[in-house]
């Protein structure tokens, strides 16, 4: 827990999420302090222009863990995130409606016409998602056995690690470039505002109010 | 071999050793010794929080007995069949160790949780005993995987129960009791807060049973996440309803008030019982924040109306839950759990009662005189150095000559 526990911490990723994440957040009033934009800042966590709330940036996976953890009490991650953790703690109110993608099963395209998924009865894939794969599989009688990789999943087929990887994909160009083809969708992304259960229930004017001003937001950006 | 096949062999070893269990790490450990180490999830508690946790669980208790509720002790181990049958039970059955009886050959089961014991005493032995029943225990529970925020597998669990009744002022007693003994062990900041964990069923009504499983499982996961635009998405006649419950849900019970008129008996109900134990908890417990959240269905598998979690500031996680359910043998109860560990991590360390150091040579007879005063004493070794060793042991004070006053060191 943090020192100051009627602080709440908003946890968001890093990279492609956090640009597009900041337009909804302007839009809910919420701004971090200057520093926190600055490349060569060497901080992890910052001030914003409310008082009661801070702002750090970790690593997309590691969002759901500060959150399950009680370490950060908001914070903005992947659907995919969310279902991989499938943590009790975290709540996920709103779709924020940005870093849309879907979750994939691909293949090599010289396997894919020969690929019969319902015969399958054991797979081995490369994927960044063990847990979500093994209980897609396992929910049709597959068992599917998972080859951590954080990165570069595509590389995978063609190096003789596996025949199939799960991966987010966006356009598609990705696989195409790689000589890969989707089979199926396992489900559709989209990046959420998270909440822990026990900082909503300890703090539930704050955390109310954050939600609202953020569905405020995401509502109007889609209009 | 082709190299695809070396990976296999490599990966299924990293696989094993990743999953399985703690295999002599004979090519990690170079030189070191793992004789300390304990299997995941257990330790050892030393001084002084093992004094600490049995104190917790002490204050806790003493406070449960003072209610009323008297004091049972199951055993750790139970045939699997009785332990995981019906009520409570039956919802803890993946958490629990198993071992086979050799005497008996029958499987047991490791209790992980206490309240299955409870119920099975209170419908067996104490089955004739009038009604309503008030039960407390204390003791150790074994879960096979660790929750999120409990890495502890070894945890303690200190409870109370009554069996024969599930109404309102039950409910509003065992929080009662709960949020008292947890301030006796010495927690600050308890906040309340209240569900009902059947109540998305009971708005669903009929619709539940002839919905699509696709649908149903979005429906659960909106209700989970707290997502209302999901839920209002739905092509469900009580999705309303449900949001509505959603939006009125926290600290204030004006809201949910309101929302009474708009519902059927059967659900309107339900949350009048809510609303009335939250209402006479606020004048008994002022300084409880108390939050109602109706949807609330995590962690209370076996609850069947109003469910409830303790929280304390600076703690995560629920520091005590329970509610009210039926017993295996269709009894009505309600019950409280606490969770120790969660609790400890709440105590500031407490303060060493200063310890009197008595030289050998002074002899038992001067060591007792301190003892039956009350005092906490540490007998000196023959022939050591008394001022060098009374240090070394941490006393405060020693006993120079046998008639004197203890001088501080």
């Amino acid at each position: 827990m943090t020192a100051s526990t009627d602080k709440l911490i908003l946890a968001v990723p890093k990279g492609r999420i956090l640009e597009q994440v900041m337009p909804v957040f302007e839009q809910a009033g919420l701004t971090p302090e200057p520093a926190f934009f600055k490349s060569g800042e060497r901080r992890l966590r910052f001030a914003t222009n409310h008082d009661n709330l801070d702002i750090v940036r970790v690593r997309s996976f590691d969002v759901a863990t500060f959150l399950a953890y009680g370490a950060a009490h908001l914070g903005v991650a992947g659907s995919d995130v969310i279902a991989e953790f499938s943590h009790p703690e975290i709540y996920a109110p709103v779709d924020l409606n940005i870093g849309i993608c879907r979750m994939v099963v691909a293949c090599s395209a010289e396997f894919a016409d020969a690929e019969d998924p319902k015969s399958w009865s054991h797979v081995r894939v490369a994927t960044k998602y063990p847990s979500m794969t093994k209980d897609y599989f396992a929910k049709r009688g597959v068992q599917a056995e998972c080859i951590k990789l954080n990165g570069a999943m595509e590389l995978a087929p063609q190096m003789g690690l596996c025949r199939r990887i799960v991966d987010l994909v966006e356009t598609g160009s990705t696989l195409k470039a790689n000589g890969l083809v989707e089979l199926e969708t396992i489900a559709q992304v989209s990046s959420r505002l998270v909440v822990n259960r026990t900082a909503w229930k300890q703090h539930p004017e704050m955390v109310d109010g954050w939600i609202s001003r953020l569905r405020a937001a995401v509502r109007q950006a889609a209009e | 071999m082709t190299s695809s096949d070396d990976f296999d062999a490599e990966n299924s070893a990293a696989t094993l050793a990743s999953i399985g269990p703690d295999m002599p790490a004979s090519k990690n450990v170079k030189g070191g010794s793992d004789k300390g180490l304990l299997p995941a999830g257990l330790s050892d508690l030393l001084a002084p929080q093992a004094q600490q946790d049995a104190d917790a669980v002490a204050a806790v208790l003493s406070c449960f007995s003072q209610f009323g509720y008297q004091r049972i002790k199951p055993p750790l181990l139970e045939f699997e069949t009785s332990l995981l049958g019906d009520g409570p039970g039956a919802a803890l059955a993946e958490q629990t160790f198993r071992l086979l009886d050799p005497i008996s050959r029958r499987m047991m089961a490791l209790r992980s949780d206490m309240t299955a014991q409870i119920a099975r005493i209170s419908g067996t032995r104490l089955a004739s005993r009038p009604r309503p029943l008030r039960l407390a225990y204390g003791g150790d529970v074994m879960r096979v995987v660790p929750d999120v925020l409990n890495p502890e597998r070894q945890l303690v669990q200190a409870g109370a129960e009554i069996i024969g009744r599930d109404d309102e002022g039950a409910v509003a007693e065992i929080i009662l009791a709960g949020v008292l003994g947890l301030q006796k062990a010495g927690i600050k900041d308890v906040t309340l807060d209240l569900g009902l964990p059947h109540l998305a069923e009971v708005l669903l009504g009929k619709e539940l049973a002839v919905m699509d499983a696709a649908i149903k499982q979005q429906l659960f996961e909106a209700i989970g996440n707290r997502d209302i635009s999901a839920l209002a998405g739905l092509p469900i006649a009580a999705a309303q309803k449900l949001a509505d419950v959603m939006t009125a849900s926290g600290a204030s019970t004006d809201a949910l008030r309101a929302l009474c008129g708009d519902l059927d008996d059967g659900a309107a109900s339900k949350l009048d019982s809510l609303l009335k134990v939250a209402d006479t908890l606020k004048k008994l417990l002022p300084d409880v924040a108390i939050t109602l959240d109706p949807l609330d269905m995590q962690g209370f598998g076996y609850h069947t109306s109003i469910s409830f979690s303790l929280f304390a500031k600076g703690l995560r996680g629920a520091i005590a839950k329970g509610g009210a359910y039926r017993t295996g043998y269709d009894e009505a109860a309600v019950g409280i759990s606490v969770y120790m560990e969660r609790v400890l991590r709440g105590l500031t360390a407490p303060d060493a009662p200063p310890f009197v150091y008595i030289p050998a040579a002074l002899g038992f007879a001067v060591a007792l005189s301190y003892i039956q005063r009350g005092r906490h004493i540490v007998f000196g070794s023959e022939g050591a150095d008394e001022a060098a060793e009374a240090r070394a042991l941490g006393c405060q004070f020693i006993v120079r000559e046998a008639a004197s006053q203890p001088e501080p060191l």
